[in-house]
């Protein structure tokens, strides 16, 4: 059978007109970033041994940053998306996540990829609920169960109440008598199955092990956590993928795992059907991510090949997605892109899998359409090697799975994980500058005190007097410094706290103005009709409220704090230019804090009992009760609900300001015993030419601290080479790092 | 004059005899031998395929981009004809073209008649889809059903049943989930028998409660089925 189709070639099956061979290439997600954290690493092992004592804590600091931080990538939606095709796709591992027809995917399951020739000690680990833990989930159903109790006290959700006694009892008669003692326990294994990964993560019937494996093993309903680990990472950077549950899942115990799984991944991988784009559900969604991860969304529209017509609706749905996006979120600018995970697997296997019939068996019409069932008619062995490779490249074009790439690479090289790079190389090389400088200062004193040496002892004399007089007043000087750094310091504390008060007082307004309003809309309204049965109380606006008000006060503490450090950089620069008189002005830049590196808002997205749904709120008047009180009721539920959330809000705020003025204070912290470093050498140095001038020395004596002097000074030379060799490849790092960040500016 | 459906085996493209027996029919419920389905989903759930096959002949648009915008009563007519109820019932003419895209104000259905036999024992109701976001009107759109025998809920195969179709589905009353049946669409998209009856395993204990029963619709397959359940 003959296989000539130019349509293989187009870029997307659907996208004839757009050819490009061109760009087909590999993307490997965090290369700009990974070449910085290379070079990061071996600048910290080089100026371990260049810097002395007094950085030795800061370049430890940088190092365990540097080997341990990796960049969390959250990949949600509802279920039945693809999310966990789409992490197999993404991770070129076909079929490692097992997916299935119901919803699948029960615990939220991190995989950590780290290229690094030594594979991991535990493959895959498993956390299992303690005793505790388990009695809480069985018994209770968690935060659900607790809004439901208070808002109608004593009566529970008959249908969680169901689905808890069925989890209870199915885990119980699972896991037999073995049950118990299992709990709180945690196992370990030096590889990934997928039989380990079924039994340990996924939801399901019995026999629902693959065939031949032995019988399955239950232990998904009483993971807590699962983490495998892979040492032959298909990405540039070190990425941890987090696979969720999917939301909206009738099964309400499994929805709220997922919601609680959202916390503070650097990137977010929203998973949409393009069958049913952008629902009620998923715009509910995008609201608790938005404010805060606005620049850190990537939406990708799964499951292209199932649409009726490949060819203009996937690009009709993405222009119907960013519409919609646009009118719900003016501010919002995310990606999206439209593929099919399911391609992704698929061209993964063209070597070993009979993908012409299984794009065949396709629902959608991407292969009639692209020209692809006209020439893959026969079956595979009728491809000759160079048509299977064009068919997989195509296949991989169409799948979107490169541009989910490009898209993360780019969030990667705007995300805190740059912003980190950029602050210890920023660190590093202020560092290196106060090294350079002191050495410089040393240098000169050495030369100065062999030249007066040459001449004789009364100019000898003299100018140990002069280092003398000056080495005081450095030590003054440094004094002062260290003195005013406290001073800063308490400035930065009083600074927080003030912040963190007004910050507190003005969400707790606005939590008891939205609660006197709605009790006061629903006693007016009960006392018009005294027989209603419904009420709807809508939090969103007061959600919005305090994310608004937080995130402004927020903003004013950080930019109060940015003019105590404007303040203080530039007092710090006179200090030290007074130490230094030939310092030429590049040290103690006032550090730029990175825009929009705000604090979590994630507690917003708590669930409160005015989420619950219509028919909680009828039984809630089913009792009989006064308007008044029911007013008085509605009053203190929201309340009780929403201080809490303010109060935690204030806390990350309270951490997130610690941490940096933490940050500033340990780099004003490591340039000043850098610089006391150089006076303590040049001190010990002025008392032995002293001793010798005194006449403590012999002929011998004075001949060999003359060796040593021209000793220091080629050793202090040998290091400025080093120092200025450093700084060159630091400013290269940033360079780089600017360069990373500013391709994914239009 | 009614067919049955088989359930919960598999109905794919015709391939196998629809109707087994001793199950009850899809359309219960007759007023003066006129069947009245009201079909209502989420969005992009097949409602519109749906009502095309159950007349048998592909009488309405059906879109993946553009969804079907007001509450559509499907009707026997001796001509073509098609036209938007206004404010106190009344009805004007108006064109297919012109109802494309979002929904004006001041339409609240529309009327399509149409010269199909099978018309004259069946009266169909499209619906919007719900879940878009706009709770009014999809409370309009809940109200078209109260009054139909036969209330089909259509929900994607592959992606069926979620939390939020359960929860608009049990607002309404009891009388109407009575008569309620549970169409999953798109069956044709799983890709093994194995996943279908898996699937359908997963249905029947979280759906089949609030069903009279679950059936199954290809879209290729879909007219056959039809014929199965009008006679």
């Amino acid at each position: 059978m003959g296989f000539e189709s130019p349509a293989l070639v187009a870029p997307r099956f659907w996208e004839a007109s757009n050819p490009g061979p061109q760009s087909w290439h590999e993307e490997t997600i965090g290369a700009p970033v990974e070449a910085a954290r290379v070079q990061l690493l071996g600048l910290v092992e080089r100026l371990g041994g260049l810097l002395g004592e007094h950085a030795a804590p800061l370049l430890e600091a940088a190092r365990q940053q540097l080997e341990q931080r990796s960049c969390r990538i959250a990949v949600i939606g509802q279920i039945k998306a693809g999310k966990s095709t789409f992490i197999n796709a993404l991770a070129k591992r076909p079929g490692l996540l097992p997916t299935d027809i119901n919803p699948w995917t029960v615990v939220v399951t991190a995989l950590h990829f780290r290229s690094d020739p030594m594979p991991p000690k535990h493959a895959a680990v498993f956390h299992l609920y303690s005793v505790d833990e388990w009695k809480q989930l069985a018994d209770g159903g968690g935060r659900l169960r607790e809004l439901t109790e208070r808002l109608v006290p004593g009566f529970q959700s008959d249908l969680l109440r169901a689905q808890l006694e069925v989890m209870r009892k199915r885990a119980e008669r699972r896991l037999g008598p073995r049950f118990a003692e299992l709990l709180g326990k945690c196992h370990r294994f030096p590889s990934v199955t997928p039989e380990i990964l079924t039994d340990y993560v996924s939801a399901g019937d019995e026999g629902s092990r693959p065939a031949g494996s032995g019988k399955r093993r239950h232990y998904s309903d009483i993971t807590r956590s699962a983490d495998l680990y892979f040492n032959d990472s298909p990405f540039a950077y070190p990425i941890t993928l987090i696979d969720t549950p999917g939301t909206n899942d009738p099964f309400l115990v499994r929805d709220e795992i997922t919601r609680r799984s959202l916390e503070n991944p650097d990137i977010y991988v929203f998973v949409v059907s393009a069958l049913q784009p952008l629902s009620a559900a998923d715009i509910a969604m995008l609201r608790l991510l938005n404010g805060l991860h606005k620049d850190r969304i990537v939406v990708f529209i799964n499951r292209a090949d199932q649409l009726p017509n490949p060819n203009s609706d996937a690009i009709a749905v993405r222009a119907m997605i960013e519409k919609r996006l646009r009118l719900e979120f003016p501010t919002l600018q995310v990606p999206v892109i439209y593929g099919s995970a399911w391609l992704g697997n698929l061209r993964l296997q063209a070597d070993t899998v009979d993908f012409p019939a299984m794009l065949r068996s396709a629902p959608g019409k991407a292969q009639r359409q692209s020209g692809l069932p006209a020439t893959i008619d026969g079956p595979s062995v009728d491809l000759s090697g160079a048509d299977r490779s064009r068919v997989a490249q195509a296949m991989h074009m169409s799948s979107g799975m490169g541009e989910v790439s490009a898209a993360i690479t780019k969030l990667i090289c705007t995300s805190s994980i740059a912003m980190l790079l950029r602050q210890i190389a920023v660190c590093m090389a202020e560092l290196v500058r106060t090294a350079e400088v002191t050495d410089r200062a040393e240098l000169e004193s050495i030369h100065e005190l062999l030249d007066a040496r040459r001449q004789e002892s009364a100019a000898l004399r003299k100018r140990i007097g002069e280092e003398q007089t000056s080495l005081a007043a450095f030590e003054d000087h440094a004094n002062a410094l260290q003195a005013s750094f406290q001073g800063v310091e308490a400035h930065f504390k009083e600074l927080i706290a003030s912040a963190s008060q007004v910050l507190r007082h003005q969400l707790c307004g606005l939590v008891r103005d939205f609660a006197d309003t709605e009790a006061n809309a629903l006693l007016n309204s009960l006392q018009e009709r005294p027989k209603q049965k419904a009420w709807r109380c809508d939090v969103l606006p007061l959600r919005e409220e305090l994310e608004a008000a937080y995130l402004t006060a927020f903003e004013e503490a950080a930019s109060d704090l940015e003019r105590v450090e404007q303040f203080l950089y530039p007092q710090l620069k006179l200090i030290v230019s007074a130490l230094l008189p030939d310092y030429r002005g590049n040290l103690l830049e006032v550090p730029a804090w990175p825009q929009g590196l705000s604090p979590s808002v994630a507690s917003l997205a708590d669930k409160v009992t005015m989420d619950l749904g219509t028919s909680w709120w009828r039984r809630w008047f089913a009792g009989r009760r006064a308007a008044e009180e029911r007013a008085g009721h509605l009053r203190s539920l929201i309340e009780e609900d929403f201080l809490k959330i303010a109060d935690e809000l204030v806390q990350e705020a309270e951490a997130h300001l610690a941490e940096r003025v933490d940050y500033v204070m340990r780099r004003v912290n490591a340039i000043s015993n850098g610089l006391r470093t150089g006076l303590e050498r040049r001190s010990a140095n002025l008392t032995r030419e002293r001793a010798l001038l005194n006449g403590a020395g012999d002929e011998h004596g004075l001949q060999r601290f003359e060796m040593e002097q021209k000793q220091r000074a080629h050793v202090c030379a040998q290091r400025q080479e080093a120092h200025s060799a450093a700084l060159g490849e630091l400013s290269s790092v940033l360079e780089g790092l600017d360069i990373a960040q500013g391709e994914t500016r239009p | 004059m009614m067919g049955e459906i088989a359930h919960p085996s598999i109905n794919r493209g015709g391939r196998q005899p629809a109707g087994g027996h001793g199950e009850s029919p899809i359309l219960a419920g007759t007023r003066q031998g006129l069947v009245r389905v009201a079909v209502i989903g989420e969005f992009n759930s097949g409602k519109t395929s749906l009502v095309n096959s159950l007349l048998g002949a592909p009488v309405l648009p059906a879109s993946f981009t553009t969804h079907t915008a007001y509450p559509t009563v499907v009707r026997f007519a001796a001509k073509p004809s098609l036209s938007a109820e206004i404010a106190d019932r009344k009805r004007v003419p108006i064109a297919w073209n012109r109802i494309d895209g979002a929904p004006a104000e001041g339409i609240y259905r529309l009327h399509v008649g149409v010269p199909l036999d099978r018309l004259k024992t069946l009266r169909a109701i499209d619906t919007p889809g719900l879940g878009l976001g706009d709770e009014s009107r999809d409370a309009r759109t809940l109200r078209a059903c109260r009054s139909a025998d036969t209330v089909i809920w259509c929900t994607p195969a592959m992606q069926a049943w979620k939390a939020s179709e359960r929860h608009v589905w049990l607002t309404l009353p009891r009388a109407v989930r009575q008569r309620g049946v549970l169409a999953v669409t798109f069956m044709d998209a799983i890709r093994s028998q194995s996943d279908a009856s898996r699937l359908l395993v997963r249905l029947n204990a979280e759906a089949g409660p609030h069903f009279r029963k679950i059936v199954t619709i290809s879209a290729h397959g879909a007219l056959p089925l039809c014929r199965d359940i009008i006679g």
